[in-house]
């Protein structure tokens, strides 16, 4: 044999969520502190890649991400095509709970990006006990709509190359080449109307503004880490938000954007570890 | 803005030629008082014109001042100024005309305007 065998594990996972059987897909590496990772709208657990293959972080912290239903591997439940997709505040934060329960995860950090970032947010609201500390990568509180979403679901666009063209000025121009263009790639094969339906989520049914002042990070720390290249959830919108919650803490990403972990692991992981020493080291 | 050089830039860029396949709009791009027309034929910068224009014909439009557009071109472009979307959010430049057709080239777009960046000054 002489490939290389990633030491990265990949299972499916079947449990009930809202009374439908679900068959998610997850991945795993390391031993230690429960780390649950949320990917992007419309994307899957392929962009903790990185982060699933950096001994560092897998020395310490047992690393599961998993692909929403619908997403990635993880198919939707029996009878989608009857069902338009859309994510929910209450849908999302009932899944990442579900996940937690049927794996059996106790207290993980959760860490997701974007609309992960924004669901951290409600799961620390209502369910900062279940946690042991809470890292929010591109999260604020709201986004306002700037584009129309819909035009991704057109019968006559390529939903999946358009939805790649609209999420590609997110990242900063100079992470990796390669990188960048697997990101992309991930989008290119989403599956139709998902990344709208994330979007739902994202634009209108998430809006957490003028609740977030009630998170208390005294039950789960709250960690902020923002790309300087999202202009969809800018420095600004971050620090907006993280000025209204006590105790939040809050990292400006210098040359990364939207993407942190998949535009280019070694420079987010770079920002992430001191995080995690942090996290760990509180016992 | 060198916009014959623009265009070889363009239509020697190989990024473009693979996800610009099939691509055909008209873009008028105003860039503060100029306008110019581009015409895509088939993933490939067939045409450019610069106005003043009287009632020009194109699928849609791309409004913004000399400043925005500058920026927006710079050979290395400051953090959030990196894409035409980030413009949009802040109002800066605006898309007007078939919006279905914006999104539909829009990854050709953005290539070939991404070009622009090569072709500006640098230090």
């Amino acid at each position: 044999m002489s490939g290389v065998i990633e030491p990265v594990t990949g299972r499916y996972l079947r449990f009930d969520f809202e009374g439908r059987a679900q068959r998610v897909y997850f991945e795993e590496a390391g031993q230690g502190i429960p780390l649950l990772c949320l990917h992007t709208a419309g994307s899957d657990t392929r962009q903790f890649r990185g982060l699933l293959n950096e001994p560092r972080i897998t020395g310490r912290y047992r690393v599961v991400a998993f692909d929403l239903p619908w997403h990635g591997k993880s198919s939707p439940p029996a009878g989608w095509q009857l069902e338009r997709y859309r994510l929910t505040s209450a849908s999302y934060t009932g899944i990442v709970l579900a996940f937690m329960q049927a794996l059996g995860l106790e207290r993980p950090v959760v860490m997701g990006c974007s609309i992960g970032g924004r669901i951290c947010l409600n799961l620390a609201l209502e369910h900062a006990a279940k946690f042991r500390a809470i890292v929010g990568l591109q999260s604020a509180a709201n986004q306002a709509r700037y584009y129309d979403p819909s035009w991704l679901t057109h019968p006559e666009v390529n939903g999946q190359v358009a939805s790649a063209a609209t999420v590609m000025g997110l990242m900063c121009p100079d992470s990796p080449e390669a990188e960048r263009w697997e990101t992309l790639w991930h989008y290119m094969q989403g599956g139709p109307g998902i990344f709208a339906g994330d979007l739902h989520f994202y634009q209108i049914d998430g809006d957490y503004r003028g609740r977030v002042k009630d998170i208390d990070t005294r039950v789960a720390p709250y960690y902020f880490l923002t790309g300087e290249y999202d202009y969809s959830c800018s420095p600004e919108d971050t620090q907006e938000t993280a000025a209204s919650i006590a105790g939040a803490k809050v990292r400006i990403m210098r040359k990364l954007g939207h993407f942190p972990m998949s535009e280019n692991p070694p420079a987010f992981i770079d920002e992430l570890l001191p995080v995690l020493d942090e996290i760990s080291a509180s016992g | 803005m060198d916009w014959k050089l623009f265009m070889q830039r363009v239509n020697e860029d190989r990024l473009v030629a693979r996800h610009g396949a099939g691509s055909d709009f008209n873009l008028l791009l105003s860039w503060g008082e100029e306008d110019h027309l581009l015409r895509v034929h088939d993933g490939r910068l067939a045409e450019h014109r610069q106005g003043p224009f009287v009632m020009p014909q194109c699928d849609f439009a791309l409004a913004g001042g000399d400043e925005a557009w500058a920026r927006f071109a710079h050979w290395q472009p400051a953090p959030r100024d990196q894409d035409l979307f980030a413009f949009f959010r802040r109002g800066e430049i605006a898309l007007t005309g078939d919006t279905r057709k914006f999104f539909a080239h829009q990854l050709c777009l953005k290539l070939m305007l991404a070009n622009l960046r090569a072709v500006g000054a640098r230090p």
